[in-house]
């Protein structure tokens, strides 16, 4: 016996069916103790008992109770009325995956999905004749996976327990749906955020009106809940057929935990950026709408977030205010009715720190629109004992190849003491300020459209066609060149315990470059500032590291100063002295004031008893270099007794 | 029969060579040389019978063979043999960088799940082929990985006083960390097709 038009299942073919026990009385006929065995299709070979009763005018009740399906069992049982209908089923162990092969099924599995699970529960439908008026699905899903073919969407072992309402709106012709949904178990993975939901379950009920052709769901109200995160809930428009899931609606945030959000929901966008190892701390909350597919406002108020990178770079305490963010096009409509407080952000910290300087309290006030950002008045952050105050701060098409920045603001005086000892260099006396004009950034180059002017060991140094690729990552590169004019030599060795050496000091670092924030480049030259009348002297300490840098053994020098008549003199007068230092491939290519017979005069001396400093090695290993002037700062200096 | 076209591909391959190398002077033998030897550092030395052969297989490469033999031909020895420069800091430390980084990739390499483009870069092929806790990590070292790639071309080109050769030393590489690849792992032919080496 063959059985055509039950599409719903598939051909039906070998069916037997058989009542082991008939019984009739006044217009009611019971079937008991039957059998129903045959091939149904898809949903293969069935044999199970079944009862059946006709209890008279279109009244009809059937059980199944054997049914097997997908890999598990279901017992089924329809009542018929006047025409009407109502089906229960129970289900268990049924792998949902293998529901997509049975035609009534697979429209409401996804084809592009490869589904995998186990199942058990319940489902209740009525309906008239061939259609169905609702439907109530209760159950639970264990080690559910699903993928689809890239792998951008993809779940595993997840365990879910799902409650969703269907019912039919014959007026409007969609469905009602009322839906809960629990995870507790597994991982989902939807490019780029990754879920554990083992770690942090989740939780999600809604109540919505799904199109009769089920391509949209418009969701009057949702609530979504993560544990360590926080909630969210709004309204939504789900388009269930096209490319961007959510085209429109809003999402309130209530008291969103930075510290379980970051991780989960920021962090996996900011991956290729300098950004992406960031962590967090506090609390935000406020609304983001969107709207085509694309957030369009976000109004948020933090309270006391921390944001840190891991590498160092950079961090933010204390952050804390009001942060609003605007799409153009909705900025443009809502602006011409709208008071401007809107659209202005307002946001405060204690402190805030970039590579190892510390920057103190301050309150900045901003509007972002689109891709641009912009200060609204100027700020002071303080920054050590003096500060940064920025005039200007512009951002234009942020993110973009066509970047734009604009950055004007002056440095009030600091003590270089406390700047390099935050940056971990030797201690220089003396302050920075001045202007730091035009900072710029374009192709990943941060460039100063003008000079930077410290005030050093009572001289100057000026720091010229400043560039920064890379500032935040992890191999930052910095050229410049750098002018120094006028330094009292005194303080210099003094600072750097070189001995003592007075007079003044000029020079140029032309072409400096440096690689994760250590030369690879310079052409450094450093001589006794031309014209100076200033005394002239250098002590035997200085002398012997001098000499030690030029390639003599500084030992042997202290030994020479110190075994002859030399020792009865702390210091020599000199006439000039200088050192230059190419660096390149590694290699110091080293040179002196003055041509000398096995070399080059570092210092030449004047007056009597006469010392010379003459280096010999014109060529010096960098690291070689380094070393010996750590040493220099480190060693006690020969004794003089 | 076949012999002899080869000898006049080869012929072809000299005049070209010696019209276009006098113009365009990159050091590819030495370019190559230096590529080779980074990715041995990063990738570290290989097992036997991995590389890939020097002997020509296609008509194509016959022709490439022959027009390099004929560039040592034409070009001074001095010249043709130039060694590159790669052993500056900056090169050093983002050599060292991949080579630390390559720990964490090789296994991702190996189940096919990242391959080697024709320009020199990683991508995420297989997304598939990475555990869903993985996939974020692995997207985050494709994009390091790229950073010190991009970086290390432009260092060896300034390295050399060359910024105009960083394509060439990209294209460069892209042959060689491919020609080095393990057999097993996946690259993206000139056509951008994935195929398993």
């Amino acid at each position: 016996m063959r059985v055509d038009g039950l599409a719903a299942i598939g051909a039906v073919t070998d069916l037997r069916f058989a009542c082991g026990q008939v019984a009739v009385s006044s217009g009611r006929l019971d079937c008991r103790a039957g059998r129903l065995s045959g091939r149904f299709g898809e949903a293969g070979r069935q044999q199970t008992p079944v009862s059946l009763s006709v209890l008279g005018d279109d009244r009809w009740r059937v059980e199944l109770p054997a049914l097997k399906l997908a890999g598990g069992d279901v017992s089924l049982r329809i009542e018929s009325q006047h025409g009407g209908w109502r089906a229960t089923a129970g289900f268990a162990a049924v792998d949902p995956g293998r529901l997509g092969a049975i035609p009534m099924f697979a429209d409401l599995l996804p084809d592009w999905l490869t589904l995998q699970g186990r199942s058990e529960g319940s489902v209740e439908a009525t309906g008239t004749g061939t259609e169905l008026d609702s439907a109530r699905l209760q159950g639970s899903f264990a080690a559910l996976s699903f993928t689809d073919e890239s792998g951008a969407i993809a779940g595993e072992g997840l365990a879910l327990e799902a409650d969703a309402a269907f019912t039919w709106r014959s007026r409007t012709g969609d469905w009602q749906v009322d839906a809960r949904l629990v995870a507790r178990e597994g991982q989902a993975y939807f490019e780029p955020v990754f879920l554990d939901l083992g770690a942090h379950p989740a939780k999600v009920e809604f109540t919505g009106i799904l199109a009769g052709n089920a391509a949209s769901l418009a969701v009057a109200h949702y609530r979504l809940e993560q544990q360590d995160v926080g909630a969210v809930e709004g309204r939504a428009t789900l388009d269930l057929e096209g490319e961007t899931l959510l085209r429109e609606g809003t999402l309130q945030l209530h008291d969103i935990a930075v510290a379980g959000a970051l991780p989960i929901y920021v962090a996996p966008f900011l991956v290729g950026t300098e950004f992406s190892d960031l962590q967090g701390l506090g609390r935000l909350r406020g609304e983001v709408g969107v709207a085509e597919g694309l957030p369009n406002r976000i109004a948020i108020e933090l309270e006391d977030v921390t944001l840190d990178s891991i590498t160092g770079a950079i961090g933010i305490e204390g952050l804390a205010g009001r942060f609003t963010w605007f799409d153009e096009r909705l900025r443009n409509a809502l602006a011409p009715d709208s008071d401007s407080a809107i659209f202005k952000s307002r946001l405060s910290w204690r402190s805030a720190r970039l590579w190892g300087l510390a920057f103190g309290p301050v309150e900045i006030p901003f509007t972002t629109t689109g891709n641009h950002f912009r200060l609204l008045d100027p700020v002071l952050i303080p920054l050590f004992d003096g500060g940064l105050a920025i005039q200007t701060l512009r951002i234009r098409h942020a993110g973009d190849p066509a970047m734009y920045l604009r950055f004007d603001a002056e440095l009030r005086p600091i003590s270089v003491g406390q700047l390099t000892r935050a940056l971990g260099w030797p201690e220089f006396s003396g302050t920075i300020a001045g202007r730091i004009p035009r900072l710029e950034l374009a192709d990943g180059l941060v460039t100063l459209g003008g000079n930077i002017e410290a005030q050093a060991f009572d001289g100057t140094v000026t720091i010229r066609n400043l560039r920064l690729r890379d500032p935040l990552g992890e191999f930052p590169q910095l050229f410049a060149d750098i002018d120094v004019e006028r330094l009292d030599l005194a303080q210099v060795t003094s600072t750097f315990e070189f001995g003592m050496i007075t007079g003044r000091l000029s020079g140029r670092i032309a072409g400096l470059e440096t690689f994760d924030w250590m030369p690879v480049a310079f052409d450094a030259r450093f001589y006794s500032t031309p014209g100076d009348r200033s005394p002239r002297r250098i002590d035997q300490r200085a002398v012997s590291n001098l000499s030690s840098i030029g390639g003599g053994s500084g030992g042997g020098v202290a030994a020479a100063l110190q075994g002859g008549f030399l020792q009865f003199f702390d210091s020599f007068r000199y006439d000039r002295l200088g050192l230059s230092c190419r660096l390149e491939n590694d290699v110091c290519h080293m040179d002196g004031v003055a041509r000398a017979d096995a070399g080059y005069y570092i210092v030449k001396g004047s007056g009597l008893p006469r010392i010379d400093v003459i280096g010999s090695q014109r060529q010096v290993a960098w690291s070689r270099l380094v070393r010996q002037l750590a040493a220099i700062g480190a060693s006690p200096g020969p004794v003089i007794e | 029969m076949m012999r002899w076209m080869t000898a006049a591909i080869a012929t072809a391959g000299l005049v070209l060579a010696a019209c276009v190398t006098i113009n365009v002077y990159f050091p590819e033998a030495a370019a190559e040389k230096a590529a080779d030897r980074i990715i041995e550092d990063v990738w570290g030395p290989e097992g036997k019978g991995q590389e890939q052969s020097s002997l020509p297989r296609g008509p194509a490469e016959v022709l490439l063979a022959a027009a390099r033999g004929a560039l040592d031909l034409v070009i001074p020895a001095a010249n043709a043999q130039a060694d590159l420069n790669v052993s500056t800091p900056a090169v050093r430390k983002l050599t060292a960088s991949m080579e630390s980084r390559h720990g964490q990739l090789a296994k991702y390499y190996d189940a096919g799940a990242v391959g080697l483009t024709a320009n020199g870069l990683i991508e995420i092929r297989d997304a598939n082929a990475v555990p869903l806790a993985e996939r974020n990590a692995v997207r985050q070292l494709v994009a390091d990985e790229n950073g010190d790639r991009d970086a290390l071309y432009r260092e060896i080109a300034a390295a050399n006083s060359h910024a105009e050769w960083e394509n060439d030393i990209r294209k460069t590489f892209a042959e060689r960390w491919i020609a080095k690849a393990r057999a097993g792992w996946w690259y993206q032919d000139a056509a951008g097709r994935w195929v398993q080496k």
